[in-house]
Formats: C-alpha cells, structure tokens, sequence
C-alpha cells in the first residue's frame, strides 16, 4: 500500500475552501429565500388590500348584483389592461372577469367564507400568477333592510397578479448571487492560500535549518527569535528537549569510551614498561620467565577490564536478555567468596558470616548474580584495611531479600556515596587502579541491580566502614 | 639524581624503578598519593614523577600543595588523561612535563634528564669540567680522548657533583640524591664512593678535579689546587 504523506498545505486549503463554500452557499440561500420571500409578501399584501377593496364592492339590492369593482377596472385604462380578476356567482355559476383576461379564466378556488387563501397559478399555458381566492357574501346596497342570510349572493372572488417581473427579478437574483458567491469564494480561496502559506514558512525555514546542522553541531540547541509563531515553539522547545538528551547520551558514551581507553593505557603503560626493561640487556631464562609472567599478570588484568567494560556497555545499552533460573543466594555468596578467599589471606583479611537461617531461593538470572555478588565481595577485601574482617549478612524484611558487604576502611570514607557508582570514578581512598581494578565495579553492580529489578546503595553509618546493601525484592 | 615516583599501578611502577635504578638514579618509589606528598615534603628530590589518579592523595592535590608550600622540584605528570584540556589543567597547577601512558622508558628518563638540566640551570646535553666531559644524554664521560667506564653509582655521583660545578656539595647532600633510597643508610660510604671515583678521573699525572674541602664537603674544579 502506497503510504500517505498528508500535505498540511493541501489538508487546510481543502478544509477551509469546502467550509467558505458552504458557507457563500448558504449566504447566498439565506438572501435569495429572503428576497423571494419578501416578494411573495408584498405580493400576497397586495392582493390582499386590493381584494378586500374589491369584494367591498360586490353589491347587491333587491337580488341584483352589482359588480362596481369591474366599473372601475373598466374606467381607469392602465387597470383594465393590467388588472386580472374574476368572480363567479355561487348560486347561478356565472362569473364576471376583467377585460385583461381576455378569454382567459382565472383558477377557481377559495377557503371558507371570508378566509382568504393564495394560490400560484399559469394561466393561459404560460402565464406565471399568483391568486388570492375568497368566498363572500355581496354587500348589500340598502344597509337599512334587514335581508335573511340565505337571500344574499355568495360570491367567489379570485384577484391575481403576474409574476413575471417577481420571476425576473429572482432570475437576476440569481445570476448576481451566484457571482458574488463565487468571487467571494474563490478570493477567500487565495486570501487562505496565501495566509497558510505564509504560515508555513517558518515550518520550512526550520526544517531547511535542521537539515542543514553539520554534524559538528548536532547538540546545538535551536535558537529562536522573538517573531517565531507561538505554535511552533513547543515543537521547538521539545525537539531541544530531545537534543539535550542525545547529547546527553552521546556525552555518556563519548566519556564512556574515553574512560575505557584511559583504563587499557595504564596496564599497556605497565606491560610496555615490562618489555622494554627485558630488552635492555642481556638476562637470564629465569628473568625473562619472571618478566614475561608479570606481562601475562597484566593480560589478565586487562582481560578483566575489558569484560567488566563489555558487560558494563551490555548492561547500560539494555541490552541484557535475563536467562531465569533457580538461584540460591547463600550458596551464590558462599562460592564468590571462595573465589577471593586468597587474596583475602593474602591481605590478612577475614570474613565474618551473619547469614539469615533460611537459604533466599529465587527465579534469577544467576550470571548476573553472581557478577554482582563477585563484584561486592572483591571490592570488600581489596579496599578492607589490612587484618580486618568483611561481613557479609543476609536477611528477610518487608518482602525483600537485603544483602549487606561490608568492610573496615584504612580512611575515611568519601561523603557523597553516590559518586562510587559513577563509572570510572576513582580519585579516591576506596578505588584504586591497582590489581585490575578498572574503576567500574560498582557502577557495574548498580546496572546489574536496575536490570534485576533490585537496588544497591552504600549505607555507612560509620565513615570508616563501607557498606553495599542490595535489596532484592520478592517476585510474585 | 634522586627522584621521586608516585604511582599506583604496581607492574608500571615497579619497571620504571627497576628502569630508573640501572640508569644511576636513586628512587623513591610509592602508590599511595598521601605517602608522595609526605615524602615529597620531607626529602629534597630531583624531580618527581606523578601519576595523577593515585589513592590516598589525588595527583593535582599533591602538584598544587607542593607548588602552594614553594616547592621548586621538577615535576612531570605521566596520566592516562590524555586530552588537551587535562594536559593545560596539569602544566597550569605548576607540573614541568605532562607524558600520557603509555610512554617509552627512554622518553620517561629524557624527560627527567631535561627537567634536571633545567633545574640546575644547565641547557647544553653535556657538562665539560676542564677537559672532563660528561655527556648527560649518552651518559657517557671522557677525559680528553680518554673513554672513562663507570659504575651505576659513580656515573650519578659524578652527574651530581657536574650539575653542582664549582659548588661545595656537602656528604649529606650527596647521599640524598645520589644513594640513599627510602629504606635510609649511612652518609659515611659517600667517602668511599668519591675515592672510587677521583681514582677513576685521575689518571698518572692529570690534574685533579674532584676535590675534598675538609669538613664541608666536595667539589669538581679544573681550577682549584689539589
């Protein structure tokens, strides 16, 4: 399916052209109804005021009829020629008309007596008219005898009038309307164009500014003048928003990349060093075997680093899949110690053991553990002060499992705990470059809590004491 | 020469003494920045070589501190840090050098030898005392077309006393920089070592140029009677 890319430009000019035209339409309705309206009105009023002057002159006396309203169509020249009325005695069917209808007849038709009702009609196969039909009583001529009600003529009268100049008039109407509207229309049309347009541009400078940020200036953020329209500056302030961001990751990794290439320097510092001392002279097997063992101490170390780097990367780019399986923590603790049991003799440091009675099993990734665990525990006896003791404890509160490694400091311990997780963070008594120690331990800890869903702080209540506690909290 | 080392990784520091050690220099070797910045204070060095993120006491602290107390002592930076702006921020606290890891030995200790040099007012790679010549480079010293072999030891002694030309340069004082390590020892072998050496610079009826003032101490003068 082709994808739509919807034109702003388009999408508002079609919105607001069918809008204008609807409403032009219905202006032009409004006015050409009312127009109508008010004709047929005056019309109607006309022939309403003629007629009740007409039928007060249908008279009668002593059964005649007398039909005055003829005599004076008949004596003014432009009436008789203009003037279309009729009336049909009820009682004999007989009707009397004015000369303009010629042999022409009026349509027949009325209301109830004294109701007037109108009617449009053509006359003649072509002739548009409009009527007033009405039933009447004559009037009688000797208002002073008293004539019973059946003895008095009914009458139908039908007055009407040509609609022709009403019809010629609403033609024109029509024409000038239909003008009007459409030149309303199609100016409203550019005036629209040319407004969203213009509105538009500020979009398009933009967009031409974006496109054309060297790569050198990417975190820039957008500067805007004071005439930069009011919509546009939350796109503005959030894509800024978004940069500051970017920048803020790509500073991370910058400085990330950079601190990793500072920690491979000192030991390719050492094992330079190393090599170059053994090529200075002549030196027996024994040497070079002592030499080229320190350069396979270093390797190691690097070895070390470099995994700590990788997995800290993994760790931090989210990319860490958990694998789920069955941990025992306690037996977890129990073989990371082992693992650093002889740098600990070495350093004359102990443990001590404060483990809550019931072993901590849960679904966990166990490698993840076990780093972090590792990493605690090597921390503790390499920065412990010499012939003292590490504690590891465990126990259950709240739900969590909480596990707390400390270890007597030789100094006082930093303030801020919080930089300790800060990759690379070293300038300190607590960690140092030596023995491996690439500055990232702890940092590596805290992604590897985050990604388990646990927490690690260092809680010391004494300066000279540093204390990691981890709190794993219970998966239901 | 004695220097100064501060560095906290140990196989690094470890070669650079043992480098410094067989080039004639008495070192002074710690990883932990407070006990630099103690020895720095309590012994007179050459020059001293800082790493700058050590435990115990930052490298920038110890730099500022000792610049701050009016210490004069050459100091050279060796960092990881290599950008532009930690190498001014180091040279502007008052470091002499700044030598990003990993470096070359040889650079490490011609850098020492130039920040010396300029220390003790010398610009020229060679020190001639009458027709002695002490070249500082090759480490290499002849009289007149005679080639002079000597020890580790004597070669320092000897690189001492032509920095200090014309200076009465007291038993202490050579000791200091010349033999004692951290470790300590005893002033009363620099007269053994001066024997050595004045037996080494003089030969048959040459002039003698290193000198004893009774009491004070030592000197090399082309000039001076015997």
């Amino acid at each position: 399916m082709k994808p739509r890319n919807p034109s702003i430009l388009s999408r508002l000019l079609l919105g607001t052209g069918i809008s204008i035209f609807l409403m032009v339409l219905l202006g032009i309705f409004i006015v050409y109804f009312s127009v109508r309206k008010s004709f047929s009105d005056q019309i109607d009023t006309d022939l309403r005021s003629t007629a009740n002057l007409m039928v007060a002159q249908l008279e009668t006396q002593r059964g005649l009829v007398y039909h005055e309203w003829l005599l004076d169509i008949e004596d003014d020249p432009t009436r008789a020629v203009d003037e279309l009325a009729q009336a049909w005695d009820l009682h004999s069917g007989q009707s009397v008309k004015s000369p303009a209808l010629g042999l022409l007849d009026l349509p027949r038709f009325h209301g109830a007596l004294n109701e007037p009702v109108f009617q449009n009609a053509i006359i003649g196969g072509h002739q548009r008219i409009r009527a007033i039909g009405i039933r009447v009583n004559a009037v009688p001529k000797d208002r002073e005898r008293i004539v019973p009600e059946y003895q008095i003529p009914q009458f139908i009268f039908v007055l009407a009038r040509s609609t022709h100049e009403k019809e010629k008039a609403l033609s024109s109407l029509r024409r000038t309307l239909s003008l009007v509207g459409l030149g309303t229309f199609l100016l409203c049309g550019i005036a629209i164009y040319k407004v969203i347009s213009d509105s538009l541009i500020p979009l398009k400078a933009l967009s031409d500014r974006l496109a054309a940020r060297e790569d050198t200036h990417l975190g820039r953020p957008i500067t805007i003048a004071n005439d930069f329209p009011q919509e546009l500056r939350g796109l503005v302030e959030g894509y800024n928003l978004l940069l500051e961001r970017i920048e803020g990751v790509r500073k991370r990794e910058r400085d990330f990349s950079h601190h990793a290439a500072h920690e491979l320097r000192t030991p390719l510092a050492g094992i330079q060093a190393v090599v170059e001392l053994a090529m200075t002279r002549e030196r027996s097997s024994e040497d070079y075997h002592a030499r080229l063992n320190k350069v396979n101490e270093i390797t190691q170390d690097m070895r070390t680093t470099v995994t700590r780097l990788m997995n800290f990367a993994r760790l931090q780019g989210g990319n860490e899949v958990l694998l789920l399986e069955r941990v025992d923590f306690h037996e977890v603790l129990g073989s990371a110690w082992q693992k650093h049991e002889r740098k600990a003799e070495l350093r004359k440091v102990t443990v001590t053991w404060k483990l809550h009675s019931e072993h901590f099993i849960q679904e966990n990734d166990q490698e993840l553990i076990r780093i972090l665990v590792s990493n605690l525990i090597d921390n503790a006896v390499s920065y412990a002060a010499e012939k003292s003791s590490v504690t590891i404890a465990t126990k259950d509160r709240n739900r969590n499992f909480i596990l707390t490694i400390a270890n007597p400091l030789p100094e006082q311990l930093e303030e801020d705990h919080e930089r300790f997780f800060e990759p690379f963070y070293r300038a300190d008594k607590v960690r140092t470059n030596d023995e491996g120690h690439s500055g990232i331990g702890l940092s590596l800890c805290r992604e590897i809590a985050l990604t388990i869903g646990a927490t690690i702080e260092i809680a010391s209540a004494d300066e000279k004491v540093f204390e990691a506690v981890v709190r794993i909290p219970y998966y239901d | 020469m004695r220097i100064l080392l501060v560095e906290d990784y140990s196989p690094l520091r470890e070669s650079i003494t043992e480098h410094l050690k067989d080039s004639g220099y008495a070192v002074d070797a710690t990883a932990n920045g407070a006990e630099g910045f103690e020895f720095a204070t309590r012994s007179k060095y050459d020059a001293i070589v800082l790493d700058l993120m050590v435990p115990g006491k930052d490298g920038f602290k110890i730099l500022t501190d000792l610049r701050a107390k009016g210490d004069q002592t050459p100091i050279i930076i060796t960092s990881a840090l290599d950008s532009m702006e930690n190498r001014v921020e180091g040279l502007n606290a008052g470091a002499d050098d700044y030598l990003i890891k990993p470096f070359a030995l040889p650079e490490l200790i011609a850098r020492i030898q130039a920040q010396t040099r300029k220390s003790y007012g010398k610009k020229a790679a060679a020190i001639e005392v009458g027709d002695l010549k002490v070249d500082l480079n090759r480490r290499r010293v002849t009289r007149g077309e005679r080639e002079i072999v000597l020890t580790k030891r004597e070669y320092g002694l000897l690189e001492y006393l032509a920095y200090r030309k014309g200076e009465i340069v007291s038993r202490e004082e050579i000791w200091e920089h010349v033999y004692q390590d951290a470790a300590g020892g005893s002033s009363n072998a620099v007269d053994v070592y001066v024997s050595y050496l004045r037996k080494k610079l003089n030969e048959g009826d040459e002039p003698n140029l290193l000198h004893t003032r009774r009491g004070q101490g030592y000197f090399l003068d082309p000039h001076e009677a015997a």
